[in-house]
């Protein structure tokens, strides 16, 4: 499961629902796409706020990494194939 | 003088059937109860119809006079097999499809650091539902941190 969760809209507030429709249509995801108000879910795993960065949670909601600007195929493996 | 019931109606009674006909307030009592309390119901009557006991719906806290407790379209007895808190008008079926495992409710957070069980949280979707992390407690989850621009 891929959770796209967007901080800011153009004029830097929280996206509206309006907003996660738009970008889930353009990029025919169809995956939850939230709304990070205040980006309170990036600053709960990192105090840097730099972004996109990456964060995977494995089954029952372990943390494997945090504000990772990358990952590789072998991190997502290795919670897989839950 | 009062009549007394037969054994047989009073059976009928316990199950919900009742005897309407005798006019007595006691017997019909104990089969139309809608006052909420579960004193006089008995635990398989399901009195909204929505497929739960009124002895489910008593342990679950929800209202055994209301299909929908939490009133968000979403029937009790759908939510609770959907994995869902038919208490919590926020928490329901994703309008996404996506399916939503049965540990969420058995999580205990015990921080955000990696190795850790983090908190859940609720979070507006394209769809205007509330997604709850620990709803996919049972797959990995790749959280993609990003904005707009």
């Amino acid at each position: 499961m891929i959770v796209s969760a967007m901080g800011e809209d153009v004029t830097s507030d929280t996206p509206d629902q309006a907003e996660l429709q738009a970008w889930a249509d353009r990029y025919e995801l169809t995956t939850p796409v939230i709304a990070d108000d205040g980006w309170s879910l990036l600053k709960r795993y990192s105090k840097a706020q730099s972004y996109p960065r990456y964060t995977l949670l494995g089954p029952g909601a372990e943390v494997i990494f945090v504000n990772q600007k990358t990952y590789s195929e072998s991190e997502i493996e290795a919670v897989l194939p839950y | 003088m009062r009549p007394i019931p037969s054994l047989g109606l009073l059976a009928l009674g316990l199950v919900g059937c009742g005897d309407s006909t005798t006019g007595d307030s006691e017997v019909t009592d104990t089969d139309t109860d809608t006052d909420t309390d579960t004193d006089t119901d008995t635990s398989e009557n399901d009195s909204d119809g929505d497929g739960l006991t009124n002895a489910e719906e008593s342990a679950l806290g929800t209202d055994p006079n209301d299909s929908d407790t939490d009133g968000d379209g979403h029937d009790d007895k759908a939510e609770v097999d959907g994995n869902t808190d038919p208490t919590d008008a926020r928490h329901h079926a994703y309008t996404g499809g996506w399916a939503i495992d049965s540990c969420n409710s058995g999580l205990i957070a015990t921080g955000d650091e990696v190795g850790e069980v983090t908190s859940d949280t609720e979070m507006l979707d394209q769809n205007g539902d509330y997604v709850h992390l620990w709803d996919f407690c049972d797959r990995a989850i790749l959280i993609k941190h990003s904005a707009f621009w």
